[in-house]
């Protein structure tokens, strides 16, 4: 199958204008009544989005991931609520794809395919991002499992046909007490099944958060994904791929917000001038654009990795859900300060943009527990990061910037736990700066790539003597932001020096704000004067679609 | 006996669901997006109209430390019920005390000591903070006024018996183009006046904003507050009032989310542990700690300056709005980050926090920006940094660090527009007192920098006044703002009154204010255990994480 990306922008645009289900009037109608994205999500089955959660093997069109994070960052550009209510498809699906039989997925993407809802069931109350504490129990049976619990604060569970549930199969619990098992609750007896109620949410109002209750529900034994008491293992390395999606999501909202800020504050007269040529008003614009191009190079990079180099996905997709949400979350505030009364009234798009990103960071991992993960594999980083890089994984790294080319299939079976290999961008910096500095003459910013080595270097010697220790010291969480913003900016020269449209204006810019991100929380009045001139510009790796007039 | 025990005492217990002015009755409250009628009754019957009104008009008010803290304490209960009930009459009051005697003075202290409401419609879409170009016309006509124009999103203005409006007089540029008029609603003509819909808010959701429209509209000359023309004076020297009080309420939304999120971190486990055990939850909980400590103290400190040295109040009160609301601002959303996915339900235990990460959001830009208060600061700094590069550092009287001496009554008058070139808090002598452990570093560096910001200062150049300063020019009033919180805790600590007084305060409070200057410097694990010890203790015996003024 293939999808059309064009078709896809088409129909979100067409339906975006005037009064159309994806227009502003309609979005915040539905946030405000708290109502499901249903006329969306159709919008999106009919544009065939889901297809791309389906690998191709299995008669789907998953055959570029970047393909799926620009799709996806395209429609949470409108509205997040409708991008997580029709992407939790994809995360549901990822366990089978990833370890599930052969039968099993292609049975589960035949009913993605006819539009099926799919949702993944891990968290439970009390427990938040503690898996290992799950209580949702699943017996052997004669005839399959018994499972008994809930699972709570899950995207779609009210509306999902099949979930895929983390269930505790051995009562001790640990790392090989649990299981994952695909639930069709249309199979389920009357009464072993309850869906819990819709919570309501501070942000994306309209989504189906709620949860689900078994109680002796029988399920057969195929729905086991994978061997049994490998739910935990499954669920990690699906996490990694499903992580280096919610970056699109920050994406949208985040380019959303920009277009709102530079919308307004274009017409806006401030002290006798627009306020948008005001010198702070544009540094911040400026700012925050530098930022998007930064989330887009990591997005970007990442769902690129996911393909050529996915053994060291448990590294990239830590990273890119750490920093990408967080990115976009300073940028909300710096924007919000901007945007003033304006952005806090309910018919004005911004408030709701704003408490809709807000969920990114929480959910699908918070930052503190993706920044955890990163720390633990931090020896592995800086052991290997002495070796010199192999011509081949150099090979790769390059590969990882450029737009075009097709990549080579993703390899489910690759993903690790640990990466033992390290991350192979952040190695290679040198090499990505010296052939910067071989490529290009005359370079205004040369200090700040002389800056950013340094910063490299800096870091992978603090990492070198790095010793995880349980529970994380507060301090350590530094370094894991500092080794994220050095894999930023490789990211951002690695695309520089792909085929990507972007220029050294837009690799100074970056850098100027890497840099700003090493250095911790950033000042409200930024120094770089760089970020002037990008203050009105826009995304470039992930464009949106042009959408009606008013930005909106 | 604190000023606010027999206020909170009015308001009840805040966790019993029973309570019509409790968590659970705000929220609903916020909920429907209706005012919340049993607080509102509550403080119409403490009276708290009374306390704007001055003491020579009939009211209670005398000083501001205790208006500070009776606003304080209703948005420590809901912020909303604050802004919609009592700090929009207290904005608006103001300009009729600032502009001196006159008629209007005993009507609006009848308003308010009768129960009413006054609404303070300046705000205009397209002007902003901008006020100087506010356009809403009162055209003089036969010895009246003729109103044409219009306000927008403004507090109680369906509702409020007397509306004060800041109108265009004359169509000139200039600081004599704008006087206030303080209308009674009842009176205005049918006809010419025309009500927006309300203005629906993602936060503060049961303040009821709205605008008016005036269409020809007459106005009598004597509606007018102060003399013609004087409307941006008078507003100028009553927002060296508002902005220096307003912080200082502020504190109370982020005193109360630091509350919830501790009392969530002690109670959930995570790992086998509970939260609070968590080094990386310990570190934020004593970061917020001390950046509560230390927007506290400034606020205080600044409403006793207020009243102690008014001829520097246009200094201090920029500084205050500035840096205060950025930090609570700042506060709950960390605060929000910690609670996790706890922080975005609107239903549950922790169901509150989310309405307070809204209802905080129009501090930094709720009467007067953030940036508008930092380019009010720029007009001073360079007298304010020659004066302090030539002269050696002046102490001013204790009674501006000591939260119980008495306050003279405000002197409307003194309070001066052209500044000085002198800051007593900016000059305070730093390193010539014993200091807490562990902080005598942090403000030797804090005194470094002051040092080399007055310098700046001094060179700073004409082109770096007003809004199209350079950035890098914000950043120095910003750092500005930061060296008078840092001296403010100084202060107090010098003049602490007894042994016991808060050695761990102190020095979180300056440890933070040392990070906003350089983010490099953190807490140090011994000042973190101790203010999270200090924070735990008093959640577990209900007392008050500020000691009270």
């Amino acid at each position: 199958m293939r999808f059309s990306p064009l078709a896809l922008t088409r129909s979100v645009v067409r339906n975006a204008n005037d009064e159309g289900p994806l227009s502003a009037q309609a979005v915040l109608a539905l946030d405000r009544d708290e109502e499901f994205p249903a006329e969306g999500c159709a919008i999106l089955d009919e544009a065939g989005l889901n297809s791309l959660y389906v690998p191709p093997d299995l008669g789907g069109a998953l055959y570029s991931y970047p393909t799926l994070v620009h799709a996806l960052a395209q429609v949470a550009g409108y509205d997040l609520t409708l991008a997580i209510a029709h992407a939790k498809t994809f995360l549901g699906a990822a366990p089978v794809w990833l370890a599930g039989e052969r039968a099993q997925a292609a049975r589960l993407a035949r009913r993605v395919l006819d539009g099926a809802v799919v949702s993944w069931g891990l968290t439970e109350r009390g427990h938040g991002a503690d898996l290992l504490a799950g209580e949702l129990s699943a017996a052997w049976t004669a005839d399959g499992w018994s499972l008994t619990g809930s699972k709570w604060m899950i995207n779609n569970a009210r509306r999902c046909g099949l979930i895929c549930v983390l269930a505790r199969t051995a009562p001790e619990g640990g790392p090989l007490g649990f299981s994952l098992l695909l639930v069709d609750t249309g199979e389920l007896p009357l009464g072993t099944c309850e869906r819990l109620p819709k919570l309501h949410t501070h942000g994306v109002r309209g989504a189906d958060i709620s949860g689900i209750a078994f109680v002796k529900a029988p399920v057969p034994h195929e729905a086991l994904v994978g061997p049994a008491g490998t739910g935990l293992e499954t669920t990690l390395k699906a996490l990694q791929v499903t992580r280096t999606l919610c970056p699109a999501l920050s994406i949208g909202t985040a380019s959303h917000a920009v277009r709102l800020a530079q919308c307004q504050l274009g017409v806006l007269e401030r002290y006798s001038h627009k306020a948008a040529i005001l010198p702070v008003t544009r540094r911040v614009l400026g700012q925050v654009v530098a930022t998007l191009w930064i989330m887009e190079s990591v997005a970007y990079v990442a769902a690129r990795y996911l393909h050529l180099m996915p053994e060291q996905m448990s590294v990239v997709s830590a990273i890119a859900k750490a920093l990408v949400p967080t990115l976009a979350d300073e940028a909300m505030e710096s924007l919000r300060e901007l945007m003033g009364v304006r952005g806090y009234l309910e018919t004005d798009m911004f408030q709701k943009v704003e408490r809709d990103n807000r969920i990114v960071a929480i959910f699908d991992g918070s930052t503190p527990v993706n920044e955890d993960a990163l720390l633990k594999q931090l020896p592995h980083l800086s052991r290997t990061g002495r070796d010199a890089l192999s011509e081949s994984a150099a090979e790769a790294v390059f590969r990882l910037g450029s737009m075009g080319g097709d990549l080579p299939a993703i390899e489910w079976q690759e993903l690790r736990l640990v990466s033992t290999a390290g991350c192979d961008l952040v190695r290679a910096v040198p090499r990505l700066v010296a052939e910067i500095r071989h490529r290009r003459t005359c370079m205004a910013f040369r200090g700040r790539l002389d800056a950013f080595e340094e910063l490299v270097r800096r870091t992978l010697t603090q990492a070198d003597g790095y010793v995880p220790a349980t529970p994380t010291p507060a301090e350590d969480f530094t370094l894991a932001r500092r080794y994220e913003v050095c894999f930023a900016g490789a990211a951002c020269l690695a695309v520089r020096l792909g085929d990507a449209p972007v220029d050294d204006l837009w690799l100074e810019a970056c850098l100027a704000r890497v840099m700003e991100c090493a250095a911790g929380s950033s000042s409200p009045f930024p120094e770089p004067d760089v970020y002037d001139e990008v203050s009105m510009d826009a995304g470039r790796l992930f464009p949106m679609a042009e959408g009606t007039s008013d930005g909106r | 006996m604190a000023v606010d025990d027999e206020l909170v005492a009015l308001l009840g217990n805040p966790h019993d669901p029973e309570n019509p002015v409790g968590y659970r009755s705000c929220l609903k409250a916020d909920e429907r997006g209706e005012i919340l009628r049993e607080g509102e009754r509550r403080l119409t019957d403490f009276g708290l109209g009374a306390e704007f009104v001055p003491a020579d008009m009939g009211g209670r008010l005398r000083t501001l430390d205790r208006t500070v803290a009776l606003l304080r304490a209703v948005y420590a209960r809901d912020p909303a019920l604050g802004l919609g009930f009592g700090l929009t009459s207290l904005i608006a009051a103001v300009n009729v005390w600032a502009a001196g005697e006159g008629a209007l003075r005993r009507e609006a202290a009848d308003v308010l000591l009768g129960r009413g409401r006054i609404a303070s419609a300046y705000h205009e879409f397209a002007h902003g903070s901008d006020i100087a170009a506010a356009e809403l016309a009162a055209s003089p006509e036969c010895g009246g006024y003729v109103l044409t124009g219009h306000k927008e999103v403004v507090t109680n203005i369906g509702r409020a018996e007397a509306i004060l409006v800041y109108a265009r007089t004359s169509p000139a540029p200039g600081p004599r183009s704008h006087s206030l008029f303080l209308l009674r609603s009842a009176e205005l003509p049918a006809g010419a006046v025309r009500r927006h819909h309300r203005y629906p808010s993602v936060g503060m959701r049961s303040v009821q904003l709205g605008g008016l429209d005036f269409d020809r509209c007459r106005v009598v000359a004597d509606r007018r507050v102060g003399s013609e023309g004087a409307g941006l004076e008078i507003a100028l020297r009553s927002f060296q009032v508002t902005r220096t009080v307003i912080p200082g309420v502020l504190t109370g939304i982020l005193d109360t989310a630091l509350r919830m999120a501790l009392r969530y971190a002690l109670d959930r486990r995570l790992y086998g542990r509970p939260v609070i055990a968590l080094p990386r939850v310990r570190a934020v909980l004593a970061d917020v700690y001390g950046d509560l400590l230390l927007a506290e103290t400034f606020a205080r400190v600044a409403v006793r300056a207020l009243h102690l040295l008014p001829e520097q109040a246009v200094m201090h009160a920029a500084a205050v709005k500035y840096l205060v609301p950025q930090m609570i601002v700042a506060g709950v959303n960390n605060l929000a980050g910690l609670l996790g996915g706890s922080s975005y339900l609107r239903e549950g235990e922790h169901a509150y926090f989310q309405k307070l990460v809204r209802d905080v959001q129009p501090s930094t830009f709720g009467h007067a920006s953030g940036i508008s208060c930092l380019m009010s600061l720029l007009t001073y700094l360079p007298a304010i940094g020659r004066t302090a590069r030539q002269n050696r550092p002046r102490l001013p009287t204790e009674e501006m660090f000591r939260p119980t001496a008495p306050l003279p009554d405000l002197a409307w008058e003194r309070l001066g527009l052209r500044g000085g070139d002198v800051d007593d808090l900016f000059m305070l002598p730093l390193t010539d007192v014993p200091l807490p452990e562990r902080c005598a570093e942090v403000v030797e560096a804090i005194e470094a920098e002051r040092t080399s910001l007055a310098e700046r200062y001094a060179g700073l150049s004409p082109e770096d006044r007003g809004a199209a300063a350079r950035v890098s020019a914000y950043e120095l009033a910003r750092r500005y703002t930061i060296v008078l919180a840092a001296s403010s805790c100084v202060g107090v600590w010098r003049h602490r009154t007894s042994n016991d007084a808060n050695a761990t305060a102190t020095a979180g409070a300056l440890v933070r204010a040392a990070h906003l200057l350089d983010r490099n410097r953190e807490m140090s694990t011994q000042v973190r255990e101790n203010l999270l010890d200090e924070a735990t203790q008093r959640i577990e015996s209900h007392a008050r994480l500020c000691d009270p003024g």
